[in-house]
This record gives C-alpha cells, structure tokens and sequence, in this order.
C-alpha cells in the first residue's frame, strides 16, 4: 500500500489539491454519471454486471464512497485502497474480466468530462486541476483492481497446479491387494515427492501388498529420476509391499548400466503385463497359505499355476 | 505469535520433546504431515547427538522468512568437546562412539538448508532450515 | 516408561507408543531378547502404527532385535510404518534390511504364517 501512495504521489500536497477539485465535482455528479454511462453500454450484456456495480449503487458503493471522500478530504488512503482491493477480489472471483473493468473506467473518464468542463470551465487552472485529479483518481482504482485481479489469478493458478499433480498421479487397483501406478510424464523433484505420497497414501488405504510401477510413459531417466523411483519402492516397502518395476525399454536399461544405477533389489520387468502377471503370483502364494495352511506352491486358490500362469482346473 | 521455543537438551526424554516442539511448529507453520515429519526426524537425529556426545545443549525453534517464503529454522547449540573433523563427521557410516552414527548426514538430507559449526572443546552449533514448498 | 510386551502362544508383540525414549527402546530391545528364549518365541511382532517418526536410533534397535530374535530361533516384522514416517526414513537413509515388514498386523500375523509353512517343507 505504500507502493500505490508513492507511486501515485498521494503524500504530495499539489496531487491532494487536484483530487479535492476533481472529488468535489465527481461526488455531486456520480449519479448522473453513471447513469449516462449506463445509457452508453446498454448495448453490451457482458458489462452490465459492472455497470451496476459502479460506484454509485447499493452499500458497496457507498461505503467506497465514503472511504474515497475521506481519503480525499482527510489523506487517510489506506482504508479507501484496501476497499478497493477487497471489491476488486470480489469481482475477481465472481469471474468478471478485468478488460471490462478497464471498459467501464474509461467510459466514466469520458462521462465526466463535460460536468467538469460546465463546473470549471471558466478557470483554466482549475480545470487543468480537475483533470490531473481525475486521471489520479482513476489510475488509482484500475491499479488497485488489477492487483487484486493478479492475486485472484495466482492463488487460482496454485490451486490448479496442486489440483492438476493430484490428477497426474493416480493410483489404480487392479484387483484386491494389488496397486499399479502408471508413471508418465517428467519425473521431477516435486512431482516424485508427490508421486510417492500418493503411492504410499494408496497402499495404506488399499492395503496393499504389491505395487506395480509402470515407467513407460516416462520420456528420460536418468540417475536422478532412477534414484527418485527407487526411493519411492523403498519407501513402499518399508509398508510390507512388493515393489515391481516395468516399462523399462532397452534404452533406459542400458542407461540405467551405463551409469551404475544401484536398484537396491528392486524387482524390474520389462513389460506391464509381465509386471502384473508377476504381482499376480505374488499374492497368490499368500493366498494360498492363508486360506488353506501349507500347500503346494504351484498353484493359488483361483488354480493358476505360479510358474506358468495357465489356468488349470 | 512467532516467539522462539527453547528446549533445554540434557536427557533422553528431551529429545522426544524437542521433536514434537519441531512438529507442532510446522504444523502451525502449515508444512504436510510428511514435512511435520521430516522436521522431527531431523530434531530427534540432532538432539540425540547433544545428549550422547555433549551431555546437553539448547535447541531453538523459530520461524524464519525469506524472499516471500516461510520456513522453520533450528539452532541446536551446544558447549560440548566439538567435532574435530566436520567433513568426516557429514559422511555417511562415520561414527566415534558406541554403534551409532552421528546423524549428521541424515538430518541434512532431511532439511534444505544446514550449516555445522564446531570447535574442537569449544562447543557445536547446528543450524538446519526446512521451507514451506510451494502448491504441495 | 517401559514398552508392553504381549505373549500369544509362541508369538510375542509390543506396541511401541510415540512417547517412548531412547532408554525405552534399549529396554524393549533387551526384554525381547530375554522374552523370546524364555518362551521359545518362533515370532516377534513390533507395532509401529501410534510413531510419529523412526530415526536412526530407532531403526538400529528394530534391526537388533531382528538379529538377535533370528539368533534365537524366531522371525520378526515390524508393522504398521506410516506413509509420512517410511518418506523420512527414506530420506534420511536408513533401511530395515534385518527384519520383514507389514502393513497392519494382520499383514504381520500371515507373513508369519508364511515364512514359517515356507520353512516347515
């Protein structure tokens, strides 16, 4: 708020004596301005929402109208500026576009010419006064609202980004006890973070016991991104989960050679299918031992072989 | 509302206090409960060391700001025998004592900014920073 | 304060809580040493679900109580790691090598169940 006072030179005696010319004239005409104005934009649906909202209607713009006449009066501007900039949130979020603001502004800057013109018409000084007072006047008002408008913009913007790394990291269940999340896009530091809050968030609620993590659709790995996935299976299985990593084209695994890529056990499978074929008989020897007490490992309780995964029956 | 927490460090059951003092801190500062806890681990490593290795020490809990973001700094200080080689001490597996780690190289993996002082007999400070990150 | 130690049989399980200190976990350490030759243990379970954190310290005493228990015949798991607390300990880089690990106890319970028909053949 500082900023705004002194950049628009608010403290400065000769800026406070054009607003008090041109104040004296806007707040007898408002009415009769924005009615013209009114008149103007008619034609333009878009703008009615403004056109209402603009000082001079209802308690919103009466209390801005006096915080703006004690301003003027007074040189008390930080009520009058943090008012501005709590209805320009207003109309932020209600969705009204700031070029509609700048619209209405610009005709009220015209509308309110003549009055000025029929008030100091005979004083040039004055005049120039008025005028000067009301580019101020003005200026200050867009530049409240578009700073609001930008606030508005970035706290949107931050929730989405948060909203849109939720989306990207889904987590699916395949079937009881076995999770696959298919990792695509760049692996960077803040998504892998979240990438494995999610994982490990999904295996405690899914109860989980094998995570199958696919990397197919990640473009590079190298031996960050690596580090990170291997990070993630660690973690995964400090809960009592199988890790099972798949996707992994030729390329990547020679890469991952090249560069000495310590997986710390991780169990890879090139393609997703095998991968969960593999999940698959994971859980089927437990299900077998514990539905049935000691049996032979071969086959689990659907009858699938472990070793060939064909059905027998 | 951002006064400093101290903790007086001289016993096993300190450390626990300290930690939760880091926890209940970055809850308030708004930090996930994965920061919470990254926070606290990274007390609890320090704080042990000035119980095993200095007999007790202060650790100070403050919220710090920079360039428009918010973070928890920890300042654990103490007037122990001093680390005679930092460097080594930062490795990961090095360890003077009775089968324990210093924990130093954990802590710093946990936190984003950390800075060891020490003298040799002429005390330890330890100051480690974890931020507020940004939409997560 | 120390930690409980429930028997069931042959299986022993402690639930650590999040106040304990260190001297609490050398303790628990050196009671389930004694616990599982007194009773012929054939498992140990170590419910970690109320712990907020697992440091260094930590860490080496369920490592430790998994090598001595196997020592003596019976196979621990630790159950119950949260989602935040299994990030840290990642990021701080230790890792429980010695001992299996569960989800809930009733992960624990079949893993037992598990290794021990996997054993018996």
């Amino acid at each position: 708020m500082t900023d705004t006072k002194a950049n628009h030179r608010l403290d400065a005696q000769d800026v406070r004596r054009d607003l008090a010319t041109y104040w004296a004239v806007h707040d007898r005409v408002n009415d009769a301005v924005r009615d013209s104005v009114r008149a103007e934009l008619r034609g333009d649906p878009a703008l009615r929402p403004i056109v209402d909202a603009a000082p001079g209607d209802g308690q919103a713009s009466e209390r801005l109208r006096a915080l703006a006449a004690r301003a003027v009066e007074d040189g008390d501007w930080d009520p009058y500026l943090r008012e501005l900039r709590s209805q320009g949130a207003t109309y932020a979020r209600m969705g009204l576009a700031f070029a509609d603001w700048f619209r209405v502004t610009t005709a009220y800057r015209r509308h309110v010419v003549p009055h000025l013109i029929e008030a100091y018409g005979h004083d040039r000084e004055q005049l120039a006064a008025a005028m000067r007072g009301k580019g101020t006047f003005f200026d200050l008002a867009l530049q409240a609202i578009g700073d609001s408008y930008l606030a508005v913009r970035e706290d949107t913007i931050g929730k989405q980004s948060a909203a849109l790394a939720e989306l990207s990291t889904p987590v699916l269940q395949i079937r009881p006890g076995l999770l696959l999340m298919p990792i695509v896009g760049v692996v960077d530091t803040g998504r892998s973070r979240h990438l494995t809050e999610a994982l490990l968030h999904a295996i405690r609620d899914r109860r989980a016991r094998v995570v199958v993590m696919d990397i197919t659709g990640v473009p590079e790995v190298d031996s960050e991104v690596a580090n990170r996935i291997v990070q993630a299976a660690e973690a995964a299985r400090l809960m009592g989960v199988v890790p099972i990593l798949t996707g992994i084209s030729a390329g990547v695994a020679q890469t991952l050679v090249a560069l000495g890529v310590d997986l710390k056990g991780l169990r890879t499978i090139g393609d997703l299918q095998s991968g969960i074929r593999e999940g698959d008989r994971v859980l089927g020897v437990r299900v077998v031992w514990d539905r049935h007490g000691p049996m032979e490992e071969t086959a689990d309780a659907d009858g699938v072989d472990a070793f060939t995964g064909m059905v027998e029956r | 509302m951002d006064a400093d927490t101290r903790v007086r460090v001289a016993e096993d059951v300190d450390v626990v206090v300290a930690r939760q003092a880091g926890r209940e801190l970055a809850q308030r500062l708004g930090m996930s409960a994965s920061l919470q806890t990254m926070v606290a681990t990274a007390i609890s490593e320090v704080a042990r060391n000035m119980v095993v290795y200095a007999g007790c020490g202060e650790i100070v809990l403050s919220v710090v700001s920079d360039d428009g973001r918010r973070g928890i700094e920890i300042t654990a200080r103490d007037d122990g025998p001093g680390i005679a080689d930092v460097d080594l001490a930062m490795r990961d597996g090095y360890s003077t004592g009775n089968s324990l780690g210093l924990g130093l190289p954990g802590a710093r993996r946990l936190m984003d900014d950390f800075l060891v002082e020490s003298v040799p007999q002429g005390g330890t400070t330890i100051t480690m920073r974890k931020w507020l990150a940004e939409w997560t | 304060m120390p930690v409980p130690i429930l028997h069931q049989g042959r299986l022993l399980i402690a639930s650590v809580p999040p106040t304990a200190t260190d001297r609490d976990l050398r303790e628990l350490q050196d009671d389930l040493a004694e616990q599982v030759g007194r009773i012929g243990a054939r498992g140990v379970i170590i419910d970690v679900s109320v712990l907020d954190i697992l440091d260094s310290f930590a860490t080496r005493v369920l490592e430790t109580v998994g090598q001595v228990s196997h020592l003596r015949g019976a196979t621990t798991v630790i159950v119950g790691i949260q989602p935040d607390v299994a990030l840290a300990m990642v990021q701080l880089g230790v890792t429980l090598d010695a001992v299996a690990t569960a989800l809930d106890l009733e992960g624990g319970l079949a893993l037992l169940h598990e290794q021990r028909s996997a054993a018996s053949r």
